[in-house]
């Protein structure tokens, strides 16, 4: 009896793996062409449905990296992609400008990632991914998942602590930058947009010298292929002395290279610091 | 007094004007007793700081790349016989800022801030020895610009090559500047690097400027009149790459300054080479320093890069002087 019963268990689960197996092979395919496309292919496809990603998939920066190892990586060449026949492309930036124009007309549906400044930027990123992928119910989990940590770190937000963001390069984030989002979620003041910085601006060492932070962010600091900029402001003695006597935090390059759901553990990071 | 040392003088004392006037522009705004106040070290810490080592030591900097720069395209003109040579000419700018850019490509560059200026100099220094090599001391001035031509392309490709293989997008932006040149964010620390390479350039040209004006004459008469032709070349060889080094390691890449500066002398203290060397420097020196004044002034997000605004003003320069020395060209 029992024999019969875990024949017929046995049976049921074949079959339903069958089902998935035929209803995952149905989903698209897809091939990223940039290491922040690569993030979302990787967290929202099936591994069947990952054709390639980018070479940028496995670097110290990636997010993903560890996923990504097993896969195969091209460059964002118009030969490669035909060649690889996928159902979609996913790319923030791979390709080029023109990578639009490049793939047309070769039935593939060629999906770009908005940039993202701000949280509701990634979850419309993750919606038009998940929906390309034919995975609206994982993507939707994901945002639930993300904007369950952002309430939890609102919730237990503290006066701000003024700050400045900088990278080996010697810039800074100013307003309608991801970084700057995750310093105010973090309950943190971004002092480069008090100084007007927008965007993306190479940091004043006057404007520090001025008006020193009580905390410091460095970012891609980690990643082996960084040095200080020979030009930046954070050559200089006078910003050395300023680093050595400012609270530093930390942020790995790769939860910071992408502004998409991961920008999250960058938010709590910070906040931690801040307390 | 003669009107040479007249024109020195002026030449001074405009560039310390310019100096003290530099002090004032930057990114914060301080008021005039501040700076003032700030220059003798008697305003706040902060206004001391931002004075005395933030904006002088830049001031100091551009001052300094441009007078190496002008120096260097008056002794070399005067050595070549030709008005439209440059510091670039010899391809020991290019060399420079490959030495940058290997540094820091290869991440050598971490080891400490000295490494990249030291790099500079070094590269410099070997495309001299390399020209040395290759008889530059003995061959002819238009055969030494092509093999200049040659060995500038060569190191052009290969910065190039190291920007496409840039391994991410600061890296890139620091190789850049390297190619558009800055002073921004110069300490004295990167002075105390540059000066003293920079000083034994200046006293290899100061110890051949006789000779270069024997050189007008043409090498026969030059050397019936006793100059080594031997020492001559590889003295101003030597000269104008340590000075094109220490230049291109405190400011980057910067075109046209060597080339102008000695033309807008030559009117105001005639064509005797050993005369224009001086004047040449310190009007470089000045012609920098107001384009980095420029750049503090213009209210850009992104500071302009000083091989860039040089350039903007070099050009036509460069259009024009090469128009008017048509005859001597031809």
């Amino acid at each position: 009896m029992i024999s019969r019963q875990t024949s017929i268990i046995g049976s049921a689960v074949v079959i339903i793996s069958a089902i998935s197996s035929a209803n995952a092979s149905q989903k698209p395919t897809a091939v990223s062409l940039d290491y922040c496309a690569d993030q979302y292919l990787l967290q929202l496809g099936d591994p069947g449905q990952v054709i390639a990603l980018s070479r940028g998939a496995d670097e110290p920066d990636s997010y993903l990296r560890h996923a990504a190892k097993d896969h195969h990586m091209i460059r964002a060449s118009r030969e490669e992609i035909a060649a690889l026949k996928p159902d979609i492309v996913l790319r923030q930036w791979g390709g080029g400008a023109r990578a639009q124009s490049d793939l047309a007309g070769r039935d593939i549906d060629i999906i770009s990632i908005p940039h993202a400044v701000d949280f509701e930027d990634v979850r419309q990123s993750i919606r038009i991914s998940a929906r390309a992928l034919d995975q609206t119910a994982r993507g939707e989990r994901l945002i639930a998942e993300m904007d369950q940590r952002l309430d939890a770190v609102r919730t237990r937000k503290k006066p701000a602590k003024r700050a400045i963001y900088i990278t080996p390069g010697g810039v800074t984030a100013g307003t309608n930058t991801m970084i700057s989002t995750m310093m105010s979620t973090a309950g943190l003041h971004n002092v480069s947009s008090d100084h007007g910085a927008t965007g993306w601006a190479a940091f004043s060492l006057e404007y520090l010298v001025v008006d020193p932070p009580e905390m410091i962010i460095t970012g891609f600091f980690d990643t082996g292929t960084e040095t200080t900029n020979h030009w930046s402001a954070g050559r200089h003695p006078q910003f050395e002395k300023i680093f050595a006597q400012t609270q530093t935090v930390h942020l790995p390059a790769d939860i910071i290279s992408c502004a998409a759901w991961f920008a999250v553990d960058a938010v709590e990071h910070l906040a931690e610091a801040a307390r | 007094m003669h009107a040479h040392d007249k024109i020195i003088i002026l030449l001074w004392l405009s560039i310390t004007a310019l100096l003290i006037v530099s002090v004032f522009f930057g990114s914060v705004f301080l008021s005039p007793g501040q700076i003032i106040a700030g220059l003798f070290g008697q305003g706040s810490g902060s206004e001391n700081l931002i004075v005395q080592e933030i904006r002088l030591p830049r001031g100091l900097a551009a001052l300094l790349a441009g007078a190496c720069l002008g120096g260097a395209g008056a002794a070399l003109q005067g050595l070549l016989r030709n008005p439209l040579a440059d510091p670039g000419v010899l391809g020991v700018s290019s060399s420079a800022a490959l030495g940058a850019v290997v540094v820091i490509y290869f991440n050598i560059a971490a080891i400490g801030f000295w490494v990249v200026p030291s790099a500079t100099i070094i590269f410099a220094v070997g495309a001299t020895f390399l020209l040395a090599m290759i008889g530059a001391a003995s061959i002819s001035p238009t055969r030494l610009i092509l093999i200049g031509v040659g060995l500038s392309a060569f190191a052009g490709s290969l910065i190039s090559l190291a920007m496409t293989m840039s391994p991410n997008p600061f890296a890139l932006a620091d190789l850049i500047n390297w190619l558009f040149g800055t002073v921004a964010n110069r300490s004295f620390r990167d002075l105390t690097i540059t000066v003293p390479v920079a000083i034994a350039g200046f006293i290899c040209v100061a110890v051949i400027a006789r000779d270069i004006r024997a050189l007008t004459l043409g090498d026969e008469t030059a050397i019936t009149l006793g100059v080594d032709m031997q020492r001559l070349r590889l003295l101003a060889i030597i000269g104008t790459s340590l000075l094109v080094g220490a230049s291109v390691s405190i400011a980057g890449a910067i075109g046209f300054v060597g080339i102008i500066a000695p033309h807008l002398m030559r009117p105001l203290v005639g064509h005797d080479p050993a005369k224009l060397i001086w004047p040449s420097a310190l009007l470089g020196g000045a012609l920098l320093l107001m384009a980095d004044m420029i750049i503090r002034i213009l209210p850009f997000d992104q500071e302009l890069r000083l091989g860039v605004v040089a350039a903007l003003i070099g050009a036509p320069g460069f259009v024009w002087v090469a128009i008017s020395s048509r005859r001597e060209i031809a």
